[in-house]
């Protein structure tokens, strides 16, 4: 006999009991994050940069908010400023700031009042990029004047 | 874009909606029906999470347009278990062997091997494991998941 299957004493151990949220698991009804729904709630697009190392010039998002149903576009200037250590890393993995770091590198994010249409408003989001040099590598990401 | 009026059946149910002509079977039955059990791993067809069948045949939801679901017949996870709660057989053993953790691909996952058990009732493992290829578990390993359709196999055969 396998020793997980040995039965002891003790109440759990040894045992082999049912994973309490299998049920749910096994037919749909498990609810995760993208399974709820509200009235009124609004669906976000995301914009991102089709570069690898890119200085953000300009965003002009006018097209965008002129859609009906188009609710908001957020861009780094509407974040906080300021921030150090690991609270400025995570911003910065968030959302680009001065500068597009990589490829698919977040610059902007619409709110709408459908799915469709937020990806449509995105595609509207004009960023006006100066692309920079990149680096494959870590050795050369770290070499002498990089930044 | 104008939207067109679909009706089809899901699990048994007549049921209808308004689709966006370019919205995906998935949306439709996520979005409009509710039915949120088949979930959006990739949108590309990769992971098949959303895997439910159309007229029988497994389809990814996510590579099917709502509106081609017009006149036809869906089945997804919520009309896997009897509508008196009893599990499928395919339902109990994943519990069993605990061939789920986070869940999330599972939907897809049992109703593709209920399609495979339909189609072929005694696979082998490399055919379960080929038939399977379609749906990604970032948890189980996969292995318990074989052993469960293995086992729910067995027993629809009624040789467990």
């Amino acid at each position: 006999m396998p020793k997980d299957e040995i039965r002891s004493t003790f109440k759990y151990i040894g045992t082999r009991p049912n994973r309490p949220d299998g049920l749910d698991k096994v037919t749909g009804r498990a609810r995760y994050g993208a399974d709820y729904a509200a009235s009124n709630m609004l669906h976000a697009a995301v914009v991102r940069s089709p570069h690898a190392h890119a200085r953000i010039v300009k965003i002009d998002a006018s097209k965008a908010l002129a859609l009906k149903g188009v609710k908001a576009v957020v861009t780094r200037a509407d974040f906080p400023e300021g921030l150090t250590g690991e609270t400025w890393n995570l911003q910065e993995n968030t959302i680009a700031g001065e500068r597009a770091l990589y490829d698919g590198h977040a610059v902007a994010a619409v709110a709408a009042t459908s799915a469709l249409l937020a990806q449509d408003a995105a595609k509207l989001v004009e960023v006006t990029y100066e692309v920079l040099p990149h680096v494959t590598d870590v050795d050369a990401a770290m070499a002498e004047g990089r930044r | 874009m104008s939207k067109i009026h679909v009706t089809t059946t899901v699990n048994g149910d007549a049921v209808d909606f308004l689709a966006d002509p370019r919205e995906t079977l998935l949306d439709c039955l996520r979005d409009h029906l509710g039915l949120t059990g088949s979930k959006e791993g990739c949108g590309t067809g990769d992971c098949g999470a959303c895997s439910v069948r159309l007229d029988g045949v497994l389809v990814s939801s996510c590579l099917v347009l709502g509106v081609e679901a017009e006149g036809r017949s869906i089945e997804t996870i919520e009309g896997m278990a009897s509508p008196d709660g009893t599990l499928h057989p395919l339902q109990r053993k994943f519990i069993e062997h605990a061939a789920l953790q986070c869940g999330f691909c599972t939907p897809g996952i049992l109703v593709a091997a209920k399609a495979l058990l339909e189609e072929n009732p005694d696979p082998s493992e490399s055919e379960i494991r080929y038939w399977l290829a379609g749906n990604l578990c970032r948890c189980t390993g996969y292995d318990k998941i074989i052993r469960a359709v293995q086992d729910a196999a067995a027993e629809l055969r009624g040789a467990a």
